[in-house]
């Protein structure tokens, strides 16, 4: 590793210390990449994972599950609709309410919970405050997958007029793992 | 008053809201209103800010996460030279970054469009490189690397120039809020300041206001509690000066004399009103100068001082107005009303001054009783009218007539006395006749005329000697005798020698007339008692005089002078209407308590009140008026009665018809015949005390008394015993048949008072 790679990683480490951790990620599969994006500031566009590929692994203590995304699929799910606040457009979600999520490994809404993203971005809280306001992992956006430079290939969405709905911060998109926090 | 002072001044004056006093406070509550919206504007401008915080990305926080996943990328690239990442993991990390760079932020730009133009240069240099990652080979890693490193330090370089972005976004977004929240509170502390600015104006105005309107309550109290304290001291000085003219006034009704209330009057005014100069001057009963001066340096309104100056005034009224008052009753005393002349009283003084004037001075003392004959017949004819007229006449003629150094007064009725110092007899009686000859004179009168003539009595002391309580006698015995000759015109001077021995006799007349009049005489009871058994049967009436000074008086020293007086038969009435009223009131009420029968009353009746022919009816009259059984009456006579013949006899009679009974009181003290004695119209003998005297060793008294009784039993007549003073003679009339006694052995005779006591106690 040369002195700028270590450089590179001693800020990121740094940046990390402000709420996010930097883990490594599973070597992707190969996938086909096009240089077509429907985001324009996305370069190019990166494929998403397999259906069969484990996109989402929730743990509770020895209790762990993984989800790929036929997995999610064969879930209970629900559509929610809403003026996306990143994007500032109207867009509609399907995905499997948090809440079953949390009770297939037993996690119960007083148990703190980790939301970890595929950059490693973290959002810690009690699982109560994310089924109350009815957070879902979408799978879906507008009827298609969600693109991996769009938040993909899933990503929490709250409902509007819920608590979280304006709380950004627990928006976590290209959500790869929850578990238990430390 | 207060509520007055309350409505004129403090309603008006302590405190009055002004114009300006609503406006600047109108100005304050609407400055506060402003100042309330504005920080509620403010603060919802805050909230919003905190909600966009939260809700949308602040354009330099999005500026981080482009650097965060920048960096990213480029950690990314470095591992996949070094083979510790896929070419698939770089390009994740460039979909993360572009998902990062269309995030719009709260200027309304995305991402991207935020970032530095030669960021966006340097990424799009790099982007065909990363596109062509995944079909590197790993041995070729490296040398693509290397040679691409130009492009790669361009992007680390500008990546991290983003903080360069990232610091002009936040100053100039921390300048912004900056400056937003200056000028909010800038805003606010302009209002503020204007609001403590007027705020703290109208607090002092209203301030300034009140304490203007204290003060000047305050100097309307001073001022008000020194006219209080003002007024106080005039109710001080008026109350005083009413309280001690009252002292005055009622030290006068208690009879301080009039030198002393004026005395004490001064001494008030002086004590209340130093200086007054009161000038008091009278004439008799008349306030002729009344003068009091008002001190200026006193400061008495003149209000109070005519106050005090009218309460002077009034007491000294009133003292004079007590002494007019008490010279007109002393008037009244000592004068007749009716012919003006001084009346006995005055006169009794008189002739107490002129007689030690004869005995100091020497000379005789005169004294002259003028009385009008047969002023009573006049009356009876003329009217007593007229009659007032002739004595005011003879009043105004004594008068005329009198000379300096005598006195006249009117005694009674038509009775007038004249008294005077004179050298001698001679020249007394001179005067006496003279003003007898002045009197009998015809005196006209509204409808007639009429012949006065006048008797007079009269009486000259010795030369030099004369005495205050014998001369009037004389003068009223000399009176006496020349009213008693029935002769008009009579004149007759007292002479001792001639008139000393009747003196005695005409007093005793007078005083039995006096004692009969003012109920001198009581009648007491005697108890009558029936020997066996031994009860009490009645009472007998017997006459005592309870004569003022002197104490009771047998009948024997007085019967014989109210028979010479003529009075026997007064008296008589007089004792029959107190033993009919004791009977009723006294004696009939004991008996019946002691469960005894009624008693009977014996009265005994003097001849001369038989010799009057209805005094049968009268008696019968006053029995009935007194509702006494005529069978509880039983009268005593004397033989002296009997003497009276047939016309007794027939009063008796008719009186022993209605069963009243007839007892011949003091048998054995006269000479009748008993025989004649028994036939006579008779029903009780009462055997006289002096039978019973010796009667214990003389056995042929016994005998005596015994035929005696014998003989009345005979003639059906109840016998009683006077004088039983032992049970040893009770016991001897017992043995000859002798059925009722009195005497000390039974009791004595008893005022009326005494009777109750006496029945109650007579068997114990």
């Amino acid at each position: 590793m040369n002195t700028a790679t270590k450089a590179l990683m001693g800020l990121v480490v740094a940046l990390s210390l402000a709420g996010c951790t930097v883990v490594n990620a599973a070597p992707a599969p190969a996938t086909s990449s096009s240089a077509e994006t429907e985001n324009p500031y996305g370069g190019f566009a990166v494929a998403n994972p397999a259906a069969d590929e484990v996109i989402l692994t929730v743990t509770n203590g020895d209790k762990t599950i993984d989800f790929s995304t036929m997995d999610l699929k064969k879930l209970e799910t629900t559509e929610v609709t809403i003026d996306e606040p990143f994007v500032n457009k109207k867009q509609t979600f399907v995905g499997v309410p948090m809440s079953v999520l949390f009770d297939s490994v037993g996690i119960k809404s007083t148990d703190k919970v980790s939301t970890l993203a595929l950059n490693d971005y973290k959002y810690d809280d009690l699982a109560g405050k994310f089924t109350e306001s009815k957070g879902i992992i979408a799978f879906l956006r507008d009827g298609t997958e969600i693109p991996m430079d769009q938040g993909g290939p899933i990503r929490i969405v709250f409902p509007s007029a819920t608590p979280y709905f304006d709380y950004l911060d627990a928006w976590n998109w290209s959500i790869r793992s929850i578990s238990i926090a430390e | 008053m207060f509520d007055k002072f309350r409505t004129e001044y403090l309603d008006k004056n302590l405190f009055r809201v002004r114009v300006g006093h609503v406006l600047l406070a109108a100005i304050t509550v609407a400055m506060l209103v402003g100042l309330s919206v504005w920080s509620w504007v403010s603060m919802q401008a805050h909230e919003n800010e905190k909600h966009q915080i939260f809700s949308q990305e602040s354009d330099s926080a999005a500026m981080t996460f482009v650097q965060r996943e920048s960096f990213s990328v480029l950690l990314k690239i470095e591992q996949w030279a070094d083979n510790q990442a896929s070419g698939r993991e770089v390009q994740i990390a460039r979909a993360l970054l572009g998902q990062r760079l269309s995030v719009q932020a709260r200027s309304g730009l995305h991402t991207f469009e935020i970032t530095s133009e030669a960021y966006q240069n340097s990424l799009a240099n790099l982007d065909p490189l990363l596109v062509r990652i995944p079909e590197i080979a790993p041995a070729d890693r490296m040398p693509e690397r290397i040679q691409a490193e130009p492009i790669i330090a361009e992007f680390s370089r500008q990546t991290r120039d983003l903080s360069d972005t990232f610091q002009e976004l936040t100053r100039a977004q921390t300048q912004a809020a900056t400056e937003e929240r200056a000028n909010a509170e800038l805003v606010q502390s302009v209002l503020l300041l204007l609001i403590m600015l007027v705020g703290g104006v109208l607090a002092a105005w209203v301030t300034f206001d009140i304490t203007r309107g204290f003060r000047r309550a305050s100097e309307l109290i001073q001022h008000r509690q020194k006219n209080l304290d003002t007024a106080h001291q005039r109710l001080l000085l008026v109350q005083s000066m009413d309280e001690r003219s009252r002292e005055i006034i009622n030290e006068i009704h208690s009879g301080l004399d009039t030198g002393r209330a004026i005395k004490h009057l001064r001494h008030v005014l002086n004590s209340l009103l130093p200086g007054n100069n009161l000038l008091v001057e009278t004439e008799g009963a008349e306030l002729t100068k009344f003068e009091m001066q008002n001190p200026a340096e006193l400061g008495i309104s003149p209000r109070d001082f005519e106050f005090m100056k009218a309460r002077a005034k009034e007491i000294l009224t009133l003292v004079l107005m007590r002494d007019q008052q008490q010279e007109d009753v002393d008037y009244a005393l000592r004068h007749d009303n009716l012919t003006g002349l001084a009346n006995r009283a005055a006169y009794s003084a008189m002739v107490d001054t002129k007689a030690n004037e004869v005995n100091q001075i020497g000379g005789v003392l005169g004294i002259f009783y003028l009385d009008i004959d047969r002023f009573g017949d006049l009356n009876s004819s003329l009217g007593y009218q007229m009659g007032d007229q002739v004595l005011v006449n003879m009043g105004y003629r004594i008068s005329d007539a009198l000379r300096t150094n005598e006195f006249a007064a009117r005694l009674s009725s038509d009775e007038f006395a004249v008294l005077g110092v004179y050298k001698n007899e001679n020249e007394a009686r001179s005067r006496a006749l003279a003003m007898q000859n002045i009197l009998n004179a015809d005196v006209e009168l509204d409808s007639a005329v009429a012949s006065i003539t006048v008797s007079v009595g009269c009486a000259v002391s010795a030369a030099a000697h004369a005495d205050a309580n014998e001369l009037p006698r004389c003068a009223a015995l000399a009176m006496h005798l020349a009213k008693r000759s029935e002769q008009r015109s009579n004149f007759v001077t007292y002479n001792s020698d001639d008139h000393a021995h009747l003196m005695t006799t005409w007093q005793d007349e007078i005083a039995v007339r006096n004692a009969l009049a003012t109920g001198e005489f009581k009648v007491y009871f005697q108890p009558i008692v029936l020997l066996d058994p031994r009860v009490p049967v009645g009472f007998e009436a017997l006459l005592r005089w309870d004569r003022p000074g002197i104490g009771i008086v047998a009948p024997g020293d007085f019967l014989p002078i109210v028979n010479s007086a003529g009075l026997a038969s007064a008296v008589g009435a007089d004792v029959i209407s107190q033993s009919l009223e004791a009977w009723t009131e006294v004696l009939q009420p004991a008996y019946n308590q002691a469960g005894l029968s009624d008693p009977y009353i014996s009265i005994n009746v003097e001849a001369v009140q038989l010799e009057d022919k209805g005094f049968a009816d009268y008696l019968l009259a006053e029995i009935l008026h007194a509702k006494v059984p005529t069978h509880h009456v039983q009268i005593e006579i004397t033989e002296n009665a009997l003497v009276g013949g047939e016309a007794v006899f027939e009063q008796l009679e008719r009186l022993r018809n209605t069963g009243l009974r007839v007892a011949l009181d003091d048998f054995g003290t006269g000479y009748s015949n008993l025989g004649q004695t028994l036939n006579l119209p008779l029903d009780v003998l009462k055997i006289d005390k002096s039978f019973l005297e010796g009667l214990v060793d003389d056995s042929r008294k016994l005998r005596m008394l015994d035929d005696v009784t014998k003989m009345a039993k005979g003639q059906d007549l109840r016998v009683t015993a006077e004088g039983i003073e032992s049970e040893q003679v009770a016991n001897l009339i017992q043995s000859i048949n002798i059925e009722y006694g009195q005497g000390y052995l039974f009791g004595k005779a008893m005022p009326r008072n005494d009777v109750h006591n006496w029945v109650r106690n007579f068997n114990k």
